[in-house]
């Protein structure tokens, strides 16, 4: 494993996330309590399945909640000192400074991201000339660097095509040549490479670890697929109905996961080993959102579940070195 | 069936309802009813209403309630008629066109381009001025120029569901295109003609209104709304509220055809979303086509796509 | 055709395209169908225009003379009108000095009917354009005016204007102008015209108010559309997108949105065409314009057959010339299309 692999606990946070909830529709609390920080350079992965809460939380980073979401409480401070806002209260004006500048994003299905009817170069072009305001000429020689830069290797030509003319692996390659453009300290990965072929999604990430380097970007990295996690970030943050049920160094929560969620998933993933993979599933449903429960929210899918485990909320437990698992069973086993 | 079952649960349904029942009711027994003769000449010309004349005399002293009631029916059968000759010629055609091979199927398609850039007005007075004035003339004029919608929603609706699994297993399993088309393609078909044809109905209510102000169709002094709305605007300065009734009759019914349509789309998709006001319905369409484009015209004019507006396919 | 998952396409090596000519070739496809189909249209247009004039029992005698014309006097006036040949060979005839502009005389006064047209079309296309124009300029103001704030005041505004002139038959709304700002505001004269060449303002005094009444509903056809295709395209991935990368409202809307809510729009522009045309009779009745809807009223009132026809394949062929136009500009702003239309291009 590289340096780069290696967690530091030493540098500032420069996303700071603390007791943040997330409803949608009527009320129904799809995110809870979730507190997290993300510190200069570093890359976390948010992971879960589909409905934990991941991509909701994500979205209220971005300020892109759906019509029907809204933050109930909480803060989502980005930056420290002089410069840091909080995002939960910010306004079209703050966020417009702040997006593409500080924080950046990328999405799955880059197609549908893309304006349909404007070449690519167009787009990245456009991005440097408003938001970094260089002149016509210059955005263009920047352009084709860029889309050099994140492996495109015909970029003159690309520059002139329409996104329907280029594959979803070189779209997703021009929507990070804009998001990484100016700069920006944060990056956030939704599932960017979910809808792409195997050895495409091989590339995309090893161009996001690149880019992290180059760029000195933080990257948050939300997948459902532990393997992507394990290869790219230094922290996991484990995510189940709305809430962080476990949280660490990647190597240390896939090697030696505490929850029995984190468990039943590195049993269903397999990371690595062929020989054991089976066709392993959880078994029941996750809670839907709103769905309240007065202890742990995974104490019905769980083999260990004990009366301990629903009579009350069960806290996220520090188990020193940055770890923190949400399980009455971790205090007595640690 | 269900549709129809669905339909009368929604609230704004029955209200368009009621009032096209009201409608129907006047243009049935409206002439019978009518307090006095909706021709005779009173010697109080342009009266304010009264005891004696509820709605007023108009100018030359006919009974404004009168010939509202009566003119009804005439109003109503010009549109009825017109939506009826566009049905007749759009659908089958519709049906047909899909199975009928591509030069087959150009053909109709150009056949009903070249219907979509007569504009009505224009049609109707060519029509006028070759085949004679009058109401049937004008009406059927109208309907040609109507078929063209019933024509593309029914083809769009057919050859979305030509190409569906299920009738293409149908098909496969030796089904007769006869039955194919009985079965599986009336249930999708007939809610969105009815959609249409709800529209189409006070699109020609409009038309009707309009043809009698350019003397064509129907010729005075024989009682109908649109008749009495262009007579009335001309004696503004002496009776600037006349036109307020036979517009308000006018607006009500083609508003409530419009609202029908809407709920006949929702009733048919059986996706009752979210509680639709009154208004909302009246102002704006379920897939929020404005209303005031001919509710059947789809595309531009003259289209190599297929009509892409299937409503509840 | 709607949904393309480009993510499914593999990366087909491209062969290079080689400049202009590449380019033009790519176009000359849509561009080669869409004259078929005009040329059919046209075509199938003159066949529905002479087949009325077949199937009118008038006959110039009759109409001229009324009662007291005589067999020798309809025989008379048929041959001299060539009606006394069989159909077919009168139908290309008629086609053919069509195509040369020679719509046949009026059974009346023996005036070419091209003539009377010629007189009365400039009338009907400058109203008409400047009509259309006006159209264009509310229906946008007002369709990106409700589209920036959506349920906002403006979009409520708009909303109830829309459905009101949705409801009232044209008519209605040429009298109320006329009310208002003839009758009571005394601004403008109520009816009359002056050619754009004689002087250009005293036109436009006269061409506004029907060119106004003309528009207001094509204006409102265009802003529910506008606003429909902003609203729904505002949604759209791709806006977020633009979003995400800090762009305002502003820039979002115009430089992103707008692009791709256009061709239905344009589509609707397309529609108005007939429409405005349409309600040209109505305009040129109520403002009293020597126009050729009025050219067609009186030669129907009096069963004019050969001008009736000539105003009416005239009007086609504006309309068919106008929906030309609006294709073209659609297949010009799908870059798909532009390409060869080998993609799906945007939606």
């Amino acid at each position: 494993m590289s340096t780069l692999l290696e967690p530091r606990t030493d540098a500032a946070p420069m996303l700071d996330v603390e007791r943040l909830q997330v409803s949608v529709g009527d009320n129904l609390v799809a995110v809870r309590d979730v507190s997290f920080e993300i510190r200069k350079g570093e890359s976390v992965g948010l992971v879960g399945e589909s409905g934990s809460g991941k991509t909701l939380t994500c979205r209220a980073v971005l300020g892109l909640l759906p019509e029907s979401g809204e933050v109930d409480h909480g803060s989502i401070v980005l930056g420290n000192g002089s410069d840091s806002v909080d995002l939960t209260t910010a306004r079209r004006g703050t966020w417009n400074q702040i997006r593409g500048t500080r924080i950046a994003a990328v999405f799955q299905d880059p197609a549908s991201y893309l304006n349909p009817s404007l070449t690519v170069g167009h787009q990245v072009d456009e991005q440097l000339r408003v938001r970094g305001g260089l002149k016509r000429k210059d955005a263009r020689a920047r352009t084709l660097e860029l889309l050099t830069e994140v492996g495109i290797h015909d970029a003159a030509n690309v520059y002139h095509q329409y996104p329907f003319e280029l594959s979803g692996g070189m779209l997703q390659r021009v929507i990070i040549a804009i998001a990484v453009s100016l700069n920006p300290e944060l990056l956030i990965a939704d599932e960017a490479t979910t809808a792409l072929d195997t050895v495409v999604q091989a590339e995309i990430l090893e161009l996001l670890r690149r880019l992290r380097r180059t760029h000195q970007l933080s990257l948050l990295l939300v997948t459902h697929d532990l393997a992507v996690v394990a290869e790219t970030c230094e922290r996991v943050l484990v995510m189940y109905g709305g809430e962080i049920v476990e949280s660490g160094p990647t190597e240390q929560v896939l090697g030696d996961p505490q929850h029995p969620y984190t468990q039943a998933l590195m049993r269903v993933a397999s990371i690595g080993d062929w020989s054991r993979r089976t066709l392993d599933t959880i078994a029941g449903q996750p809670p839907a959102a709103g769905e309240e429960l007065p202890g742990c929210r995974f104490a019905p899918r769980c083999q260990y579940a004990a009366p301990a485990c629903v009579e009350r909320p069960v806290p996220l437990v520090d188990l020193g070195g940055d770890r923190a698992a949400r399980c009455v069973r971790v205090g007595v086993t640690a | 069936m269900t549709t129809v079952r669905n339909l009368l649960r929604i609230p704004s349904a029955r209200v368009a309802l009621v009032i096209l029942g009201a409608v129907v009711f006047l243009a049935i027994f409206g002439e019978r009813l009518a307090p006095h003769d909706p021709l005779h000449q009173f010697p109080d010309v342009l009266a304010n209403p009264s005891g004696h004349y509820l709605l007023g005399t108009d100018y030359v002293g006919r009974d404004v309630l009168s010939r509202l009631m009566a003119g009804t029916r005439l109003s109503v059968i010009g549109a009825l008629e017109a939506v009826a000759v566009g049905l007749v010629l759009g659908v089958p055609t519709g049906l047909a066109s899909v199975w009928m091979g591509r030069a087959g199927e150009w053909v109709s398609l150009r056949i009903s381009d070249t219907l979509m850039i007569l504009p009505f007005t224009v049609f109707a007075i060519a029509v006028a001025g070759t085949l004679g004035n009058g109401l049937h003339q004008a009406m059927i004029a109208v309907g040609v120029l109507t078929s063209p919608g019933f024509f593309r929603i029914t083809r769009a609706v057919a050859l979305g569901l030509r190409t569906t699994q299920y009738v293409e297993a149908a098909e496969l399993m030796g089904a007769s295109r006869w039955w194919t088309l009985r079965t599986h393609i009336w249930t999708k078909i007939l809610p969105n003609v009815a959609v249409a044809g709800a529209h189409a109905m006070g699109t020609a209510l409009l038309i009707v209104a309009s043809l009698s102000f350019l003397g064509l169709g129907i010729v005075p002094p024989t009682p109908t709304w649109g008749g009495m709305l262009s007579a009335d605007l001309g004696f503004l300065e002496q009776q600037a509220w006349a036109p307020i009734f036979p517009g308000v009759l006018l607006m009500l019914t083609v508003g409530a055809l419009n609202i029908l349509a809407d709920c006949i789309r929702e009733a048919s998709t059986g996706q009752v979303r979210r509680r639709r006001s009154l208004w909302t319905r009246a102002t704006t369409r379920r897939d929020n086509t404005p209303i005031g484009v001919p509710a059947l015209a789809g595309g531009v004019v003259v289209t190599e796509e297929e009509d892409q507006r299937v409503y509840a396919a | 055709m709607t949904s393309t998952t480009l993510t499914a396409v593999p990366v087909a090596p491209r062969t290079r395209r080689d400049g202009a000519a590449h380019h033009v070739l790519a176009v000359a496809r849509p561009f080669g169908r869409l004259v078929l189909t005009t040329v059919t249209v046209l075509f199938l247009a003159s066949v529905v225009t002479f087949a009325l004039g077949a199937l009118s029992k008038s006959n110039p005698a009759a109409a001229v003379l009324g009662e007291t014309a005589t067999p020798d006097d309809i025989a008379r006036m048929n041959h001299q009108f060539g009606l006394d040949q069989p159909l077919v060979p009168r139908y290309f005839t008629w086609l053919g000095n069509a195509l040369h502009g020679d719509l046949g005389q009026s059974w009346f006064t023996t005036v070419p009917v091209s003539d009377s047209i010629r007189q009365a079309l400039p009338v009907d296309l400058s109203i008409a354009l400047l009509a259309l124009v006006l159209a264009i300029v509310m229906g946008v103001a007002a369709g990106v005016g409700a589209a920036l704030r959506e349920g906002g005041l403006v979009d409520r505004a708009v909303t109830v204007v829309c459905s009101i002139v949705a409801t009232l038959p044209p008519f209605v709304i040429g009298i109320a102008l006329i009310v208002l700002l003839s009758v009571k505001a005394q601004l403008l004269p109520a009816g009359g015209y002056v050619a754009f060449d004689q002087s250009p303002t005293q036109w436009l005094r006269f061409a506004i108010m029907p060119a106004l009444a003309l528009s207001l509903e094509v204006a409102a056809n265009i802003a529910r559309q506008l606003r429909t295709s902003l609203v729904g395209a505002l949604r759209e991935n791709y806006a977020i997108g633009a979003e995400m990368r800090g762009y305002s409202r502003r820039r979002v809307l115009f430089g992103h949105v707008l692009r791709n809510a256009i061709a239905p729009t344009l589509a609707v522009i397309g529609m108005a065409i007939p429409l405005i045309i349409g309600g040209a009779v109505m305009t040129e009745k109520l403002f009293n314009l020597p126009g050729i809807a009025q050219l067609a009223l009186q030669s129907a009132q009096r069963g004019d057959v050969p001008v009736v026809l000539g105003t009416l394949l005239v009007t086609a062929v504006i309309v068919l010339a106008g929906s030309l136009v609006i294709n073209a500009l659609q297949v010009l702003l799908n870059p798909a299309a532009r390409r060869g239309g080998a993609h799906g291009g945007p939606r």
